[in-house]
């Protein structure tokens, strides 16, 4: 074989290609620099969504854990590929634990509310505009997809936003509390060679709330779906009940108006999960998915 | 004007030398070099077993494991804890231990994985009911409960129409919540009946904790157990946390539970207690995910 020196003379000007100084131990893309190093990296690879004709499947939009105290957990599109109006469902995965700073045992609220921005845009807020409604599946009380359902269903604002102002939500579960803060431990210690926390923390609480959940984005005609397992929370101190199996919540919009309120004209672009008190506080790991729509 | 540096080629990795393609390739193609030294024109493929982070590109999904068999159905013996004694079931281990070293090195080292998901599917293909079990186990596959006493649990289910024997599916559900202390072997759900091929499909998460945060939870959809074709499929939920009061000290992990700082769950065995019956239940498969403590994209 000749090795056409020309070539490479004219490819590189006046730098001589500079070969690695060892073999790869697989096979590997080779690259040259700019000045002429012949080199073949470790390449790391990533996915951060599917991808097929130029649609993007699922997206993973956002992914939070949380290992020490905070009121409540904003998941949003951090990103800048995706804005509100791209993406036509949203997955939440959740494995939270909330904390309050009294003793363990006692039951709260969570509540979640889809954002625009900082924009709470739960339905449910105002009567005669649209209807929402919600259904279980829960062992403690024996509901099988039973629930109910108002044009005002949830019509408060007691969940606490990040200003600590209230703001309204869509879906509400029970949950036992870990007492005392969670001091000297995080969520993380549970996954340690050191987990061991103490009486502040059981079994009923020290799984917290966990399950997938999804939704439906839009303007005025969005909402859960009960496809996926939904949540499994623990709201009771009963050894006997108190395991929801399984909650979810439907809305649907329903208008006897001719013009939408503010909060049914804006699209989704996260979830504020919290509660209703500055008492209370939530650590775990939090994912929000996307489900962008076709542009092709 | 610059030469070819043509001595450097001998320095490569002590005594190979590079060696070129003979042909051209009829695209652009990326130019790859192996451990013996060849240079060849290749398309690039890329295998990606994870979902990162749009923001942060950090990783917070794996693929654990994939497993799926044939008409022959759970055949493979192991042992495994159930109700005060040792037993014989008839199935496979799904869970960490089956990943890559690759991957179990760089995303699911002990103390990274938060929970993970097995969802999966099978049929029975024999006459008859019976019950497919789930059992916990730890990274190296073994038994995360290394007793056969009864470890007290709590157990919660639901499960409906519970006119699943009526020819409408109507009637309501049926629950319990209650102290289980059959822990380590966990129903799935029966499946069959009197007829053949009847169907059940299945989606369990199991926290990695390794205290009073540890817990399992599953939902799945069978048929019903009778060969009426009138007869409605029906769902079940089950929760599994560890017992209510117990604490999270290290004196009372086994009694209540939850696996102690020794034991990392990591993966389920799939069962059943019958090798005839086991047999039966042909095309089982399953993919196991992990969600971890988001962590950084490592480059191989």
């Amino acid at each position: 074989m000749t090795v056409r020196t020309d070539k490479i003379q004219a490819l590189t000007g006046s730098a001589p290609l500079t070969l690695p100084s060892s073999l790869p131990s697989s096979s590997k893309n080779v690259q040259v620099s700019t000045s002429g190093v012949l080199s073949t990296p470790n390449v790391a690879n990533s996915l951060n969504n599917l991808t097929n004709a130029g649609n993007s499947g699922y997206v993973l939009l956002d992914h939070q854990e949380i290992d020490e105290n905070q009121n409540y957990v904003h998941l949003k599109m951090d990103g800048t590929d995706y804005t509100a109006t791209d993406i036509y469902a949203f997955e939440i995965w959740m494995d939270g634990i909330l904390i309050t700073n009294g003793g363990r045992g006692s039951v709260y609220p969570v509540m979640i509310s889809p954002m625009n921005g900082d924009t709470s845009i739960a339905l449910g807020q105002s009567g005669g505009q649209y209807y929402a409604g919600e259904a279980f599946q829960r062992g403690e009380d024996s509901y099988w997809m039973t629930g109910g359902g108002s044009y005002t269903q949830y019509n408060d604002s007691t969940l606490r936003d990040a200003s600590g102002n209230g703001i309204g939500y869509e879906m509400l579960w029970q949950q036992v509390a870990i007492g005392s803060n969670f001091q000297n431990s995080s969520y993380s210690k549970s996954f340690s060679d050191d987990p061991y926390y103490g009486g502040n923390m059981h079994g009923s609480d020290g799984a917290g709330f966990y399950g997938t959940m999804r939704y439906f984005n839009g303007f005025c005609g969005r909402g859960w779906d009960p496809d996926l397992d939904g949540i499994y929370p623990y709201e009771s101190t009963s050894s006997s009940g108190g395991m929801y199996n399984y909650q979810t919540y439907f809305g649907a919009s329903h208008t006897q108006q001719s013009s939408y309120p503010s909060n049914m004209q804006n699209a989704a672009d996260g979830f504020l999960i919290g509660t209703d008190s500055a008492d209370r506080n939530f650590q775990g790991n939090f994912m929000l998915f996307g489900i962008p729509k076709a542009t092709t | 004007m610059s030469t070819l540096a043509t001595n450097k080629i001998g320095t490569l990795a002590g005594t190979a030398d590079i060696s070129l393609p003979k042909t051209r390739p009829s695209s652009t193609l990326n130019a790859k070099l192996d451990p013996s030294g060849s240079l060849t024109f290749t398309a690039d493929t890329a295998t990606v077993n994870f979902f990162a982070a749009e923001d942060s590109g950090k990783v917070g999904m794996v693929l654990v494991d994939s497993q799926s068999l044939n008409a022959s159905g759970l055949s493979t013996q192991f042992t495994t804890p159930d109700v005060s004694q040792w037993k014989q079931y008839y199935g496979i281990n799904v869970g960490v231990f089956n990943a890559p070293e690759a991957t179990k090195t760089n995303y699911l080292f002990p103390g990274n994985v938060r929970y993970y998901i097995y969802e999966g599917s099978f049929v029975n293909m024999g006459n008859g009911e019976s019950n497919v079990k789930y059992g916990d186990l730890d990274r190296n596959a073994s038994n995360l409960y290394t007793t056969a006493s009864p470890q007290s649990m709590l157990q919660s289910y639901i499960y409906g129409p519970s006119g699943y024997n009526s020819s409408n599916g109507s009637g309501g559900q049926n629950n319990s919540g209650t102290v289980y202390y059959n822990y380590p072997s966990k129903t799935i759900g029966y499946s069959g009946g009197t007829g053949q091929a009847t169907i059940s499909q299945f989606r369990i998460i199991q926290k990695a904790a390794r205290n009073a945060a540890y817990s399992t939870s599953g939902v799945h959809s069978k048929m019903p157990n009778g060969d009426n074709n009138a007869y409605a499929p029906n769902r079940g939920c089950y929760q599994w946390r560890t017992r209510q009061n117990s604490t999270t000290t290290a004196s009372n992990f086994n009694s209540y539970g939850y696996p102690g700082s020794a034991f990392e769950p990591g993966g389920i065995s799939f069962g059943i207690d019958s090798a005839t019956e086991g047999n039966r239940y042909a095309y089982f498969n399953v993919q196991c995910y992990a969600v971890i403590k988001p962590t950084t994209v490592v480059a191989v």
